[in-house]
């Protein structure tokens, strides 16, 4: 295309907004609210789990769930492309611990109502090793379509305590611990230790640190003769 | 096979199906040729379009994301800046708005939208006089119609009211053809002025002149209802809204008309919810682009005079329209401190705008103790 052409092209398009933007002009709305999901992560007993929840509206804008295009999507369509919905979050949704990606396991789609439209909520868990190295959590959900896409995170450690982040195109990644002076995870881990699973992993650690430090102190070679 | 085809959740109602579809192509188109700045303008359009129609902001997110590389360019193609600010305005970024017209008109000075854009920002932000010196270009460039409803909006707001109002009525008794959207726009323009000046009933039938040449605007509509509450008709607004609460704008102004009757129901419980849902939701982003809205909350449905009060005068900051004085004087009233009102008195003074519903909530605060 000719640059003529594109700039009479862009001026009849222009022009024809002049119309139609007559009865707009001075009266800005607002209606609905902006595009965000809500992102809650929980730290457990040698596990992560937590959920993400977002707008069947976004979800359909990014993947075009409704396949025939009626503007109804029905669970016949939403089963069909479901795996891949799940996929696709889970790739826009990332914990990693010093490099290394957690595979978080997806489970079952549910449906809540929301303020902002009907919802679909996907859970996920994974475990994690203990001691807990440092944590990050990346987000970039409809951020290349959607510049106002928000990711609203909850992120609970063991002991209950809540830190709240909104992640958004100028701000994807997050350190929770480094960035938000938030209790040292192997501290936090011992506090939650009446969990069995990492009541266990924390008695092994002290068993085998208290092992080591016994053959530190114990004398070479008959000490007790040398005393 | 019922529940196969269970409805989880209806996208687009069936009248909106058809700009959606062409909405849907257009992306469709963007996306094969990233860089066709005809593309991604005919897009942005379809978005401003639908936004307009329904409210919903997600559209101007889209269309902000469709534009890529341009949004951020200093100097993008002036079709592109056009709509850049259009964007902009309707995201309440006046002042940047602003900057990309002045530098548009500047360059291209036979832009008309550029022109007409430029003078509804400033007029929005309360600088009447420059607004008017804006329209001028128009006079020439987009015809008799477009000239008169935009001079005579912005005379309107700068103590020339009633030849404002003279001239609008002769506009629309003449027999121009218009497109019903402008027609709508003038209507809407003399419904506002009429209503400042005093003369209700005028106001009232261009209120349903306007309705009726462009149903279901969302800003028509909460136009309409603003004046129907005004006049303390609460049933009419409460009528008038309860199809089209699912919108923000419009909901907010449904309930308040519900709470007058006292009718909290279900509904309006729902509806309250979901208005502080946004508000907390706009806070925890850190915008406060929407402070008029948030006022209104917490003035006529939270009982909260002082945060209104608060939220009122953020919102004087950037947008200074009839409505938006009203609600300083009211927040200053509920609150019991009429002293915050008095950067509204301070530019009423430097406009002299004329506005009768202004002035009884001004004697009512004077006689606020």
């Amino acid at each position: 295309m000719t640059t003529a052409l594109l700039r009479r092209r862009l001026h009849r398009a222009s022009t024809l907004g002049l119309i139609v933007l007559g009865g707009w002009i001075g009266q800005p709305c607002r209606a609905h609210a902006d595009s965000e999901a809500r992102i809650e992560v929980r730290i457990g007993a040698g596990r992560i789990s937590g959920s993400w929840r977002g707008t069947l509206r976004d979800l359909d804008h990014a993947l075009g769930l409704d396949a025939d295009r009626d503007g109804r999507l029905t669970r016949a369509e939403w089963e069909k492309g479901s795996t891949r919905t799940g996929r696709w979050v889970l790739e826009h949704l990332r914990v990693s611990m010093k490099g290394r990606t957690i595979q978080l396991e997806p489970g079952e789609w549910s449906f809540p109502s929301t303020s902002n439209g009907q919802g679909a909520r996907l859970p996920f868990s994974a475990s994690l090793p203990v001691p807990l190295p440092h944590l990050v959590l990346e987000y970039d959900g409809f951020f290349d379509a959607d510049p106002w896409h928000r990711g609203h995170v909850s992120w609970t450690w063991p002991d209950g305590s809540t830190l709240h982040v909104v992640l958004g195109p100028g701000r994807t990644r997050w350190s929770p611990r480094e960035e938000s002076g938030a209790p040292d995870l192997r501290e936090a881990a011992v506090s939650a230790a009446g969990r069995p699973a990492l009541a266990g992993a924390v008695a092994i650690v002290v068993l085998l640190a208290t092992r080591a430090m016994r053959r530190r102190l114990r004398p070479r070679g008959g000490g007790g003769a040398a005393a | 096979v019922a529940e196969a085809e269970e409805v989880l959740d209806v996208l687009v109602e069936p009248e909106g199906l058809r700009a959606w579809r062409t909405r849907e192509a257009a992306r469709l188109r963007c996306r094969a040729t990233p860089g066709d700045a005809y593309a991604v303008l005919e897009y942005v359009r379809l978005c401003v379009d639908a936004f307009r129609a329904g409210g919903d902001p997600r559209h101007l997110s889209h269309a902000e994301g469709a534009m890529g590389r341009w949004w951020d360019l200093e100097s993008p193609p002036p079709e592109l800046r056009l709509w850049r600010a259009i964007i902009r305005q309707g995201r309440h970024r006046f002042g940047e708005a602003r900057q990309d017209l002045e530098m548009l008109v500047q360059g291209r000075p036979e832009m008309a939208q550029g022109w007409l854009t430029l003078s509804a920002v400033l007029l929005v932000t309360g600088e009447v006089k420059e607004a008017r010196l804006r329209c001028e270009p128009l006079r020439e460039l987009a015809g008799d119609f477009i000239f008169t409803v935009a001079d005579a909006a912005a005379a309107g707001m700068g103590g020339d009211a009633e030849s404002s109002r003279r001239r609008l009525q002769s506009l629309l008794a003449e027999s121009t053809p218009v497109s019903p959207d402008l027609r709508a726009w003038a209507c809407g323009t003399l419904a506002d002025i009429c209503e400042r000046l005093g003369q209700r009933a005028e106001a009232e039938s261009c209120h349903r002149a306007a309705r009726v040449l462009a149903p279901d605007l969302p800003h028509h509509l909460a136009a309409w209802a603003d004046f129907l509450l005004a006049e303390g008709r609460w049933r009419e607004a409460a009528d008038l809204l309860q199809p089209h609460r699912e919108n923000d704008l419009l909901g907010l102004r449904w309930a308040c008309a519900k709470a007058r009757l006292g009718e909290w129901d279900g509904l309006y419980a729902d509806t309250v919810i979901s208005l502080r849902a946004g508000e907390r939701a706009a806070a925890a982003r850190g915008e406060h682009g929407h402070a008029r809205e948030e006022a209104m909350l917490y003035l006529e449905l939270l009982d909260e005079p002082d945060i209104a009060l608060a939220r009122a005068l953020r919102n004087w900051k950037c947008q200074r329209e009839p409505l938006d004085a009203r609600l300083v004087v009211a927040c200053a009233r509920a609150a019991g401190r009429p002293s915050a009102a008095a950067p509204v008195l301070s530019w009423r003074r430097h406009t002299g705008m004329e506005d009768v519903v202004l002035d009884r909530m001004l004697k009512l605060l004077e006689a606020t103790p």
